[in-house]
């Protein structure tokens, strides 16, 4: 946790601390109580502060009060999730009656009400989303630390499982798996923790092989910390960031995938709904072209679930590592040239950035002086920031 | 190098291996009786007893096996349960449409996803990166089956209610009949293929591009006078090559999984819509070649991929 407390002293909470400091220079006994943020406070803070994360993860809220009120709504509609209501979800041609006062989002081809059902599909792609995604980084984890750490003959075999599980074609080799132990939540389940893993574990395979160099496990290995001390108390708390992230962005591939097995007919099994099984019912015999809120609503439901959680993770990744952040910016700046850098940069470099701008005013075309400018105010920054 | 690439032939072939024993251990503790499968309910238990022996399921697993890889080595996957023709008949004759599919959609999704990274890194935090940005996020998030019915019904199904045909829903007309007619019929799921994929580039580029026009020899290109579109063209786009290959070879290798959602959206006939009627119908030897196949792709394109990347990086040679 060393760096991350680091990080927080001096970023975050740079201007409170300066402004105590102040305070305490004029008087003797500063009102201000000075509060060390933990991680989560100022990740937080820094996520608040990200407009399209907060909206996301409102439609996250939002998704979720659904899908646990899913039988309140069934009360408040009056509709059963798996009734079929012939007389009035369909019409006299028998096709399924569009949205209105009694099926706020349409019936379908059976008559079922629709919002109910995505309601209650909610908590199908909820709960395989993040149980999937969790088990996932657990198992991902777990390999990732062992090869990272022991590296040998462990990290051959465990990176060689980790390469096999990469190769294979994974929907191909679900669609096997599902059509030899039948479909059901529990193979669903099983086949998308299966192929998540992978990735999540090179990362911090890689992660662990830097993390078990450093100075702070040296030390503590030469106190005499075991093996097991040294991975739980030193090497996963600095893995936490990683784990979160790559979690968050875990849960919208996971969605996918258990949608894309039950569109298939190969993930969970009617009549309990489910997005990917309501889009599949709507496809076919193309039923869909003549109602076609049967694939608008799951279909946008669907896409707002992962656009949220894909938008949740990048903004969380943000969060956690604003030197990532702030490195961005200082390329953002670099391009904008020297006016943008004099606002950054300390004095000896303004003077630097103003000598080169002037020479570069001097030479005769106009193109080649802006790069000449732009690039040389580039190596200014980044003799600064390094 | 050359022990280089040869240790990874090695890998692939056992990865291969691996691949296979997985697929066919699966099916061997399988509950259900193929032969029961082939012979129909009703055969008697003496036709059960031939269609076994014929099979070779009353030996043991392992000779089982040995039969089997031989057999593969040679091109003969065995015959299918359901139509009695041979598994490589039954993909080759699939074939042509999901490269049909692939191979347009990759054409696709380049041409849009890479200059489009290329936009966003050249004018990072402009309107034109913003919506760059905006739009592969939205793309990335896209299930392909929800972006094909919305396709579907924006592009077939509306312009066809008012009376004209702007593209067809999908099916497959043969490439020997007419490239108009082929192509005509492939748009809609290289559209929504080639969308999804385009979003992955966008991102890939952007991110490759931006760390490599901060390096030092593109500010030494530059003040050599060279040209800023030569500079982004000839020394910018050139070094995103190792990561664009990588990507492009693991999406082509996937080829076989990554259409079957598609081919099953649009009622194309390829090969991911064979392995779902096979899964379907239980039809074993069929899945078996599907996913063997499968597998292949992915490790020759990982193969290719490598050796690929000693051409264009010099610093490997050695």
């Amino acid at each position: 946790m060393s760096e991350a407390t680091v990080r927080n002293t001096t970023s975050t909470d740079a201007k409170t601390s300066l402004g105590a400091v102040g305070a305490a220079s004029n008087k003797p006994a500063p009102a201000r109580k000075i509060e060390q943020l933990g991680t989560g406070q100022a990740t937080w803070r820094r996520l608040r502060h990200d407009k399209a994360s907060m909206i996301a993860l409102g439609f996250i809220v939002f998704l979720v009060l659904m899908a646990v009120f899913a039988p309140a709504l069934a009360a408040v509609t009056g509709h059963d999730p798996a009734q079929q209501y012939r007389e009035i979800g369909l019409t006299a041609t028998g096709l399924p009656t569009g949205p209105g006062k009694a099926f706020w989002f349409g019936a379908d081809q059976l008559g079922r009400d629709e919002l109910v059902r995505i309601a209650y599909g909610a908590r199908v792609s909820l709960l395989v989303g993040v149980v999937a995604s969790m088990c996932g980084s657990l198992i991902a984890v777990v390999i990732g630390v062992l090869a990272g750490y022991f590296g040998g003959w462990v990290d051959n075999v465990l990176s060689r499982i980790t390469d096999f599980v990469m190769t294979i074609p994974f929907l191909l080799c679900a669609l096997a798996l599902v059509s030899v132990f039948g479909a059901s939540i529990r193979m669903c389940l099983f086949v998308v923790i299966f192929f998540s893993w992978a990735v999540t574990g090179r990362v911090i395979r890689a992660q662990v092989q830097v993390l078990k160099k450093k100075e702070f496990v040296e030390a503590a290995r030469s106190l005499g910390a075991s093996d097991a001390s040294i991975i739980v108390k030193d090497i996963l708390p600095n893995l936490t960031e990683t784990i979160i992230v790559y979690t968050t962005q875990g849960i919208p591939s996971c969605i996918v995938f258990e949608a894309s097995l039950s569109f298939l007919g190969m993930g969970i099994v009617p009549p309990t709904p489910s997005w990917g099984g309501m889009l599949s019912e709507a496809a076919g015999n193309s039923i869909y072209m003549v109602a076609p809120w049967l694939v608008f609503f799951p279909g946008l439901f669907l896409l707002m679930t992962t656009l949220s959680f894909n938008i949740l993770g990048d903004g969380l990744r943000d969060a956690l590592d604003p030197k990532a952040g702030r490195r961005m910016l200082a390329k953002k700046r670099r391009r904008k040239g020297a006016a943008a850098v004099a606002a950054v940069a300390p004095v000896t470099a303004q003077i630097a950035v103003a000598n080169d701008d002037i020479a570069a005013a001097k030479s005769a075309e106009a193109t080649s002086s802006t790069s000449v400018s732009s690039s040389t105010s580039a190596a200014s920054m980044t003799k600064e920031g390094d | 190098m050359v022990k280089q690439i040869l240790r990874r032939l090695l890998f692939a072939v056992i990865i291969l291996f691996l691949l296979s024993i997985f697929v066919f251990a699966l099916f061997y503790i399988a509950p259900g009786n193929p032969a029961r499968l082939i012979a129909g309910e009703k055969a008697s238990q003496e036709v059960l007893d031939q269609v076994t022996r014929n099979l070779g399921l009353d030996k043991p697993l392992w000779q089982q096996y040995i039969r089997f890889i031989t057999h593969a080595f040679q091109g003969d996957f065995g015959i299918s349960y359901r139509n009695q023709t041979p598994v490589t008949e039954l993909i080759l004759s699939r074939l042509p449409v999901t490269f049909s599919l692939v191979g347009g959609a990759v054409i696709i999704w380049l041409l849009i996803g890479v200059p489009l990274g290329v936009v966003s890194a050249t004018h990072p935090g402009t309107w034109k990166d913003r919506l760059a940005q905006v739009l592969s996020q939205l793309f990335i998030s896209f299930p392909s089956f929800v972006l094909g019915m919305f396709l579907l019904y924006l592009l077939y199904y509306l312009p066809k209610r008012n009376g004209f045909t702007l593209f067809p829903p999908g099916g497959y007309k043969p490439l020997e009949d007419g490239f108009i007619d082929w192509a005509w019929h492939m748009v809609l799921p290289w559209l929504t293929l080639a969308l999804l994929m385009a979003a992955l580039y966008q991102r890939l580029t952007r991110a490759e591009m931006i760390d490599v026009l901060g390096e030092d020899y593109i500010r030494t290109a530059r003040a050599k006078g060279i040209s800023e579109r030569k500079v982004i063209y000839k020394h910018g786009l050139r070094s995103t090559l190792t990561v664009l290959t990588t990507q492009l070879g693991a999406d082509i290798g996937s080829l076989l999984s990554g259409s079957i959602i598609i081919e099953q959206v649009f009622g194309l006939q390829g090969v991911g819509a064979l392995a779902v009627k096979s899964v379907n119908t239980q039809d074993r030897p069929v899945i078996i070649g599907v996913v063997l196949l499968g597998g292949f792709f992915i490790v020759m394109m990982n193969l290719l991929v490598d050796i690929l990347h000693v051409a264009l990086e010099p610093t490997l040679r050695r």
